[in-house]
C-alpha cells in the first residue's frame, strides 16, 4: 500500500451519521462480525434524533388489539398518498413492533399503562394510538439507549469528523474522506461498504425545526458519486411549529399535543380543522366537535377529530387560515390544550413542551394557548434504496434514516420516523456487512482524487471574492422559504432556480478568514455546497410535479393527478456534472395488499 | 436591547494566551445567549467556535460559563442574566479548552459515564411481549431519565474541581438510571462498581449539582439514593475501597458509643489503625487545625445528653436489619 498523506484509517463498514438510523447501523455491522466504525460530525448523542419528541409508531397490538400491521401499513400509504414504496412500507410496519421491543431489551423504558404495558398515544393519521413514547422526550431515550449499546458493544467512533466526499473504485465505493472539526486537518477512511444515515436538510429553509447539521450533507454525498434521488420535491412543514418570538420561529410543537388532547383554533375562536376535511379522509373523520372530543376515550364508536389529520393537511389549514386574516397576533393560529386538559396531565404528558414555552416565550401552556404556524421539518425525498436491502443504486453504498427515500412517499406520518431508523438502519447495517463480507481484497482509493479534493475543500481560503458564507445561507433561506415553501407555483419555482443558479456563483467566491481549526466559517462554506445541490434538486422536482400531492402543493395544479403524476416517481442523477431528471413508473404492489385500500375505502 | 458581549476567545494554534473580546449586540428582549453568540459569528466574526445543535434545550450541546454560572446558552434570555449591560461568557469549568468556547468532553465527561457502565443486562428470560413495569417502579426510573449530559452538574462540583478522579454527578446520576432499573440483573455489581474509589462516596454533600441542573433532576439526592441503595443491600464499599467500610462502622461507633460524631476518631479509623502512610497524610491537616482550636481529641470524646437512648435506637435498627 502506498505512503498515505492524511490520517488514514481502515474499515470494512463504516457507517456516517450517529442518529437513530446510524447508531443502529452500526450495531448490526459490528454484530454481523465486521470492523465497523460510526462518524458523525457533532458529538454523539446530539444528533436530530435526540430531539425527536411526540414517539416512535409500531402496531404493538398490546392496547388496541384491532391493531395489526396491515392497518399500520394501510395508514403509511395513505398518509404518504400513495407514493410510497409499497414494499418498504409493508417491512416497516411488520418489523416495528420488534425494534421497538429490542430497544427495551437494551434498556429504554418507554411510559406505561396503569397494568404496566407499553403506552401508545395518538398521532396524526394513525387508525389506533400506536405511538410508544417517553413523555415529549422519546428521541433522548432512544439515542441514549442506542449509544450506550454501541458503546457497550466496543464500535469505534469518530465524532465532530465532516465527511465531504465519498471515493470510488471503478463503480463502487472505497472510503470516504472528510476533515476534523477540531484540527481542520483531513482524514481518510478506506472501507469495503458505506452506510450512510446523515439525516435531513432543514437548514436550506429560514423557519425549520432541524438544526445546523441539517445540510443535505449525504444526499449530496450520494449524487455526487452517481445514486439516484428520488422524490426530492418532497418537503413536510409540520404544521405546528412556534411562531413567536422571532428568534424561536420554527422550533417544533410536537404533534402529542394534540394527541393528548389540545385543538387548534383561530382568532375567532373557532375549530377550523372542521372546515378543511378532504374527501379522501372524510368517511374516517369526526364531523362534529362532540365526536372528536369522545373520540379520545372511545375509538370504536366514534371517528378520530380533524386536528389529527396528516401534517400536510393541516399544514396546508393553518396556511390558508392566517391567509384569510383569521391568524393569531404574530401570524400563526392557536394551538389549545390549557382549556381542555389538567394542568397536571399537560406538565407530565409533556414536560418539555411546558419547559420550553416558560423559558422560550414566556407562555405557560397549562393556562394559556400556544401560537403555532408551519415550520420546514423532514425530507420525505433522499436517496433512492432497494426496499430489503437499503442498497442505492452505487455498489457497496447503503442508506438508511431520513436520508434515504420511498417508505413515506409524500408525506411522512408522525412517529413513522423513529420506527424507520431501527427498521431501516439494521437492515442497511446488516447488508452492508454481508456485502463487505462478500468482498475479496482492500478497498484501494485513488491518492490523486483524494489530493484534488483536498484542494478543492481548502479553496475558500484561497478565494478572494470576500463573500460571507453566512450571507449567501440566508440568502438560500429566504429563497427557499418564500419560493419553495408550502403553497408552489411555476413562476415563484422558476425564480428559484435563478436565484439558486446565482447563489452557486456566490459560493464560488466565498472567502474564509484564519485558519483550518474549529472554524465555524470554513465549515459552514463547505455545508453550503451541499445545501445548494439539495435545494436545487428540490427545486426541479417541485416544478416538475405538475399536481399537488401530500408535501408538494402547487397553487397551479391544485389537485392530484392520479393518471401520470399518480404513478411515478422523479428521479434525480447526476451527469457529467448536471442534475437531470426522468420519471420512473413506482414499483407495483401485488393483488393482496392492494385489496387493504378497496374493501375500507 | 444593547448588551456588551464578553467572549472568551481562545485560539491554540496561533499560540496566544487566551483573552476576553468585547463585542455589541443587539438583539429584542426575548433573544437568548445563543441568539447574541450566533449574531456576533454571523456578523462580526465568523471564527467564534462554540457548539449547539437542538437550541432549545433538550440536547446538552451548548453548556456554557454564562456571568460566572453554569447555563444552557440556547434557553437563557439574555434579559435575565444580564448584569449593567453586560454578559460574559466562558467555557465551563474543570475542563481542557479546545478553541473559544469549544471544549473537550471525551476526558472531562464521556471517560467518566463509560467508567459506571451504564448499561443494564436484562436478567431473566426475555419475555414474550414487552416487560410488565409497574409505574411506582417507572417513578424511580423517571427521576433520572432526561439527562440530556450537558455536565453542567459536574461543573458547578466541588469535589471534581481539586480530583478529577471523582467521575461525578452526571456519570452517578447515569449509573443511578441502571441501579433503579427494574429489569437490571446485575444490582449488586453495579453497586459494587460506583462504591470504588473515586465513585458515591467520595461525594462532599456540597449540594452544588442540584442547583446547576437544568432539568431539575437533582444529581446529588440521585447520587444518595444510589449510596443508600448500597447500603441497604449491604454493600458498603467496592473491593478496592475499604476506607468506606472503616468510615462506615467507625462513624456508627463513635455515635453509638457518646451520641455524638468522633471526628478525630473517625478520620483515623476511615485511614485504618494499621495505615501508617495514611494516617502520616492526616498530621498536616491536624497541625493546621490545632491553633484554630479545630483539632478534635480522639477517643476523650464526652457524651452528649440522651446518648443512652440514641444508643437504644440503634440496637434497634440493627436488630430489625438482620
Ligand atoms: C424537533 C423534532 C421532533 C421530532 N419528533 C419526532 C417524533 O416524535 N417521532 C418521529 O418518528 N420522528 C420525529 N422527528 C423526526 C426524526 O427525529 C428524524 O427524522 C430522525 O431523528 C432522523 O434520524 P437519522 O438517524 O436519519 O438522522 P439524525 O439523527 O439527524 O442523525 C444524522 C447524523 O448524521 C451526521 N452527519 C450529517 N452529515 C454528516 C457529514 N457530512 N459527515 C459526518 N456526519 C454527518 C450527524 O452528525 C448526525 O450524527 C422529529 C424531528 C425533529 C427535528
Ligand atoms: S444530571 Fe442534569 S446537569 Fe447533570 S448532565 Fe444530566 S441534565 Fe446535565
Ligand atoms: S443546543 Fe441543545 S441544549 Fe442548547
Amino acid at each position: 500500500m502506498a505512503n498515505d498523506k492524511y490520517e488514514t484509517h481502515e474499515y470494512d463498514v463504516i457507517v456516517i451519521g450517529a442518529g437513530g438510523a446510524g447508531l443502529r447501523a452500526a450495531i448490526e455491522a459490528s454484530a454481523a462480525g465486521v470492523k465497523t466504525a460510526l462518524i458523525c460530525k457533532s458529538l454523539l448523542g446530539k444528533a436530530h434524533t435526540v430531539m425527536a419528541e411526540g414517539g416512535i409508531a409500531a402496531a404493538l397490538r398490546n392496547v388496541y388489539q384491532e391493531d395489526n400491521w396491515k392497518v399500520h401499513f394501510r395508514d403509511t400509504m395513505r398518509g404518504g398518498k400513495m407514493l410510497n414504496n409499497w414494499r418498504m412500507a409493508q417491512l416497516h410496519a411488520q418489523e416495528a413492533p420488534d425494534r421497538v421491543l429490542e430497544l427495551e431489551e437494551w434498556g429504554a423504558l418507554f411510559d406505561r399503562t396503569k397494568d404496566g404495558r407499553i403506552l401508545q398515544r395518538d398521532f396524526g393519521g394513525h387508525r389506533y394510538a400506536r405511538l410508544a413514547h417517553v413523555g415529549d422526550r422519546t428521541g433522548l431515550e432512544m439515542i441514549r439507549t442506542l449509544q450506550q449499546h454501541a458503546v457497550h458493544k466496543g464500535i469505534d467512533v469518530y465524532m465532530e469528523c465532516n465527511i465531504q466526499r465519498l471515493l470510488k473504485d471503478g463503480d463502487r465505493v472505497c472510503g470516504a474522506f472528510g476533515y476534523w472539526r477540531e484540527s481542520g486537518k483531513f482524514v481518510t477512511f478506506k472501507s469495503k461498504a458505506i452506510v450512510l444515515a446523515t439525516g435531513g436538510v432543514g437548514k436550506a429553509w429560514k423557519f425549520t425545526s432541524n438544526s445546523w447539521e441539517y445540510t443535505g450533507d449525504g444526499t449530496t454525498l450520494a449524487a455526487d458519486v452517481g445514486a439516484d434521488l428520488i422524490d426530492m420535491e418532497m418537503i413536510q412543514f409540520h404544521p405546528t411549529g412556534m411562531v413567536w418570538p422571532n428568534s424561536v420561529r420554527g422550533i417544533l410543537v410536537t404533534e402529542g399535543v394534540r394527541g393528548d388532547g389540545g385543538t387548534l383554533r383561530n382568532s375567532e375562536g373557532e375549530r377550523f380543522m372542521f372546515n378543511y376535511i378532504t374527501d379522501y379522509f372524510r368517511a374516517e373523520t369526526a364531523e362534529t366537535e362532540e365526536e372528536a372530543d369522545a373520540w379520545y376515550e372511545d375509538k370504536t364508536n366514534n371517528r378520530r377529530t380533524p386536528d389529527l389529520l396528516p401534517r400536510d393537511e393541516v399544514a396546508r389549514a393553518i396556511n390558508a387560515e392566517v391567509k384569510a386574516g383569521r391568524g393569531s397576533p404574530h401570524g400563526g393560529v392557536l394551538l389549545d390544550i390549557a382549556s381542555r386538559r389538567s394542568a397536571e396531565y399537560i406538565a407530565r404528558r409533556l414536560p418539555s413542551m411546558h419547559h420550553q414555552f416558560k423559558e422560550l416565550a414566556d407562555v405557560d401552556i397549562t393556562k394559556e394557548p400556544m401560537e403555532v404556524g408551519p415550520t420546514c421539518h423532514y425530507i420525505m425525498g433522499g436517496v433512492r434504496v432497494e426496499a430489503d436491502t437499503a442498497a442505492t443504486t452505487v455498489p457497496g453504498l447503503y442508506a438508511a434514516g431520513e436520508v434515504a427515500a420511498g417508505l413515506h412517499g409524500a408525506n411522512r406520518l408522525g412517529g413513522n420516523s423513529l420506527s424507520d431508523l431501527l427498521v431501516f438502519g439494521r437492515r442497511a447495517g446488516l447488508y452492508a456487512a454481508q456485502y463487505a463480507q462478500n468482498l475479496e481484497g482492500h478497498p484501494s482509493p485513488d491518492a490523486d482524487q483524494i489530493e484534488q479534493y483536498a484542494q478543492e475543500l481548502l479553496a475558500p481560503f484561497n478565494n478572494d471574492g470576500g463573500e460571507n458564507p453566512y450571507t449567501v445561507h440566508m440568502a438560500l433561506q429566504d429563497c427557499m422559504q418564500n419560493l419553495v415553501g408550502i403553497i408552489r407555483t411555476e413562476s415563484e419555482l422558476k425564480k428559484a432556480q435563478t436565484e439558486i443558479a446565482s447563489l452557486k456563483e456566490r459560493l464560488a467566491k466565498v472567502t474564509v478568514e484564519g485558519h483550518r481549526q474549529y472554524n465555524p466559517g470554513w465549515n459552514l462554506a463547505l455545508d453550503l455546497q451541499s445545501l445548494l445541490t439539495t435545494a436545487e434538486a428540490t427545486t426541479m422536482g417541485a416544478l416538475e410535479r405538475k399536481e399537488s400531492r401530500g408535501g408538494h402543493t402547487r397553487e397551479d395544479h391544485p389537485g392530484p393527478d392520479p393518471d401520470k403524476y399518480g404513478k411515478i416517481n422523479l428521479v434525480l442523477r447526476r451527469k457529467d456534472g448536471e442534475l437531470s431528471l426522468s420519471e420512473e413508473p413506482l414499483p407495483e404492489m401485488p393483488d393482496d395488499l392492494k385489496e387493504l385500500f378497496e374493501e375500507s375505502k | 436591547m444593547e448588551t456588551t458581549f464578553k467572549v472568551y476567545r481562545f485560539d491554540p494554534e496561533n499560540g496566544s494566551k487566551p483573552d476576553f473580546a468585547t463585542y455589541q449586540v443587539d438583539l429584542p428582549d426575548s433573544a437568548t445567549v445563543m441568539d447574541g453568540l450566533r449574531q456576533i459569528r454571523d456578523e462580526q466574526d465568523p471564527s467564534l467556535a462554540f457548539r449547539a445543535s437542538c437550541e432549545r434545550g433538550s440536547c446538552g450541546d451548548c453548556a456554557l460559563r454564562i456571568n460566572k454560572k453554569g447555563r444552557l446558552g440556547c434557553t437563557l434570555k439574555i434579559a435575565k442574566t444580564v448584569k449593567n449591560g453586560v454578559v460574559t461568557v466562558e467555557p465551563i469549568r474543570n475542563i481542557p479548552v479546545l478553541k473559544d468556547l469549544v471544549y473537550d468532553l471525551e476526558s472531562f465527561l464521556w471517560k467518566k459515564i463509560k467508567s459506571v457502565q451504564p448499561w443494564i443486562t436484562p436478567r431473566g428470560p426475555e419475555p414474550d411481549g414487552e416487560y410488565v413495569v409497574a409505574e411506582e417502579q417507572l417513578a424511580e426510573v423517571r427521576k433520572a431519565m432526561s439527562c440530556i449530559m450537558c455536565g453542567l452538574c459536574d461543573e458547578g462540583c466541588a469535589v471534581i474541581k481539586i480530583d478529577k478522579d471523582f467521575v461525578g454527578p452526571a456519570a452517578l446520576t447515569k449509573a443511578y438510571r441502571a441501579v433503579f432499573d427494574p429489569r437490571d440483573g446485575q444490582h449488586d455489581e453495579r453497586l459494587t462498581l460506583v462504591s470504588e474509589p473515586g465513585g458515591v462516596w467520595d461525594c462532599t454533600h456540597c449540594f452544588e449539582a442540584n442547583g446547576h441542573c437544568p432539568l431539575g433532576l437533582e444529581p446529588t439526592d440521585r447520587l444518595f439514593e444510589v449510596r443508600d441503595e448500597a447500603i441497604r443491600q449491604g454493600i458498603r464499599s467496592g473491593t478496592q475501597n475499604p476506607k468506606v467500610q472503616r468510615h462506615y462502622d467507625s462513624f456508627l461507633n463513635s455515635v453509638k458509643r457518646s451520641g455524638w460524631l468522633d471526628e478525630g476518631r473517625l478520620a483515623i479509623e476511615s485511614e485504618g489503625l494499621t495505615n501508617v502512610a495514611g494516617l502520616a497524610k492526616l498530621l498536616p491537616t491536624v497541625i493546621r487545625a490545632i491553633p484554630k482550636g479545630k483539632a478534635p481529641m480522639p477517643y476523650f470524646h464526652p457524651k452528649r445528653p440522651g446518648a443512652q437512648a440514641i444508643r437504644r435506637i440503634i440496637d434497634k435498627a440493627q436488630r430489625s436489619e438482620v
